[in-house]
């Protein structure tokens, strides 16, 4: 039976981290864990310190939002939304931490967290022409250009009009 | 059981050749929840990398739902990978009101109709959030319409909009009887299960029609109706409705609304002044009455008046005075 109503992670730097369970059971890995009663020990996960840092402190940022839900504090409210904007700004600006958080949140299952990452990926290829696009990511682009014009032939009103 | 036969010379290429699918594996252990996989090291080293190379397909489908439909199809041209990706978006947002503005009518729904057939034709998911069709149609084209919504619903929608705005008076596009027998049987209903929010404009739709969507959608939360002449009276009525936004506007037939569910939060009526029943609304806290054409005396809001206490907002119009 559950013992600690804390979970302690480690990081793949051997960094630990304690965090309440009530806060962590965003995450279906953790939660599944906590249930099968497999969450007492540390729970090493292939995350960097500095990734898994910033999924802890969304989880707890969120997990502070729903219990506030009811009552109408402003004050605090715009807090949460002020820290909400600096997590989406520091995220686009970074891709390191885009992408880490990216491949934390979705080897974690913490649904609302992949969203917003991917909200804010796409929000980063939004107006790009796609060698713009490409440029960004480093995609490697493998069509010859007979299969690109193909490509866009196949795909003609998405790319005149 | 050798596989390093190979030479020094022809494992260069080999290794060339490896490096995709290697790293597609990789991606997909990352889903499987392995254990083992060095997340950051390789991370440093590889900044020139394709940095969406290390995700798995869902996670690429998920980024292109955010995008438009356009710019999803766009991403076809980056490289084969994602030749076909963006055919799996759950967002089908068919939106292009302002398109082809100086054509002739005849041709711009043509267009419209074509882009949209061509669309479904290469879309391969089977589950999508958003469906929305966005366009000046009416029965003429009630074909192709009576695919749409068959394909969104086999598809398991959440989100369906249907605006036929401004539509054609007196020939509005209607869900064919056939149809409508089919959602009520089986697979059709287990279709619209998934509906969290309806919007049907300029679509020609009676009472029983839409009660019988909030009676068999468990999860549908938004219901939007404008514009519907055969709409003459509607119930919303019973103890386990999930609405919780409830959207009526110049529908110009309707006599009467009669609302009593337990999770509404807002309700929304313009048009000509109507009965309006109401029984238990104990979530209620914003409410719109915009009565047109003008009356001298608007009668609809009467019932509503016990609610008063708990509303956060009221807003009338349309009335020099309002009798309770």
């Amino acid at each position: 039976m559950a013992t600690t109503s804390t979970v302690k992670l480690r990081s793949g730097d051997n960094e630990v981290f304690e965090v309440e369970k009530q806060v962590m059971i965003q995450s279906g890995t953790i939660r599944n864990m906590i249930e099968d009663d497999a969450a007492d020990g540390e729970i090493p996960l292939q995350i960097s310190s500095r990734n898994l840092a910033k999924v802890v402190e969304w989880c707890k940022c969120m997990q502070h939002r729903d219990r506030n839900n009811n009552n109408d504090n402003k004050e605090e409210e715009e807090e949460e939304e002020e820290w909400e904007k600096k997590f989406d700004e520091e995220v686009s600006e970074d891709k390191d931490l885009h992408f880490g958080l990216l491949l934390a949140a979705n080897y974690l299952e913490i649904p609302a967290l992949l969203h917003r990452l991917c909200q804010l990926a796409a929000d980063i290829v939004k107006g790009k022409t796609p060698e713009e696009i490409r440029r960004t990511f480093n995609i490697k682009k493998d069509f010859t250009p007979e299969e690109e014009e193909a490509v866009m032939d196949e795909h003609g009103w998405a790319f005149h009009d | 059981m050798s596989f390093k036969q190979s030479s020094e010379p022809s494992q260069k290429p080999r290794l060339q050749q490896n490096r995709i699918p290697l790293k597609r594996l990789h991606a997909e252990l990352m889903t499987k929840k392995a254990r083992h996989i060095s997340e950051d090291a390789p991370e440093k080293k590889e900044n020139l990398e394709d940095w969406f190379s290390r995700f798995p397909d869902d996670i690429l489908i998920h980024i292109i739902s955010g995008l438009t439909l356009k710019e999803a199809a766009r991403t076809s041209v980056l490289s084969s990978r994602w030749k076909y990706l963006w055919t799996f978006t759950t967002s089908l947002d068919f939106d292009k009101k302002v398109k082809y503005m100086s054509f002739p009518p005849d041709y711009k729904q043509s267009k419209y109709i074509s882009w949209v057939n061509k669309v479904l034709e290469l879309h391969r998911g089977s589950r999508i959030n958003q469906f929305r069709i966005c366009f000046r149609l009416d029965a003429k084209h009630k074909c192709n319409i009576t695919n749409w919504v068959s394909t969104a619903i086999a598809k398991n929608v959440r989100n369906f909009e249907l605006d036929l705005s401004p539509g054609t008076y007196d020939n509005y596009y209607e869900i064919p009887q056939e149809c409508y027998k089919n959602l009520q049987s089986g697979c059709g209903l287990s279709g619209i299960k998934s509906l969290r929010s309806l919007t049907l404009c300029a679509v020609n739709v009676t009472g029983e029609v839409v009660e019988f969507f909030i009676h068999n959608c468990p999860l549908l939360e938004n219901l939007r109706i404008t514009q519907s002449p055969d709409l003459l009276s509607l119930k919303v009525v019973g103890s386990s409705i999930p609405l919780k936004c409830l959207d009526i506007q110049f529908c110009y037939s309707i006599k009467e609304i009669e609302i009593s569910a337990p999770n509404l939060l807002s309700f929304k009526y313009i048009g000509q002044d109507i009965n309006l029943h109401v029984g238990s609304l104990p979530q209620l806290v914003d409410v719109v009455f915009h009565v047109t054409p003008m009356v001298q005396k608007m009668h609809c809001i009467g019932s509503i008046v016990s609610y008063l206490p708990q509303l956060k907002t009221l807003e009338l119009d349309g009335c020099n005075e309002v009798s309770i």
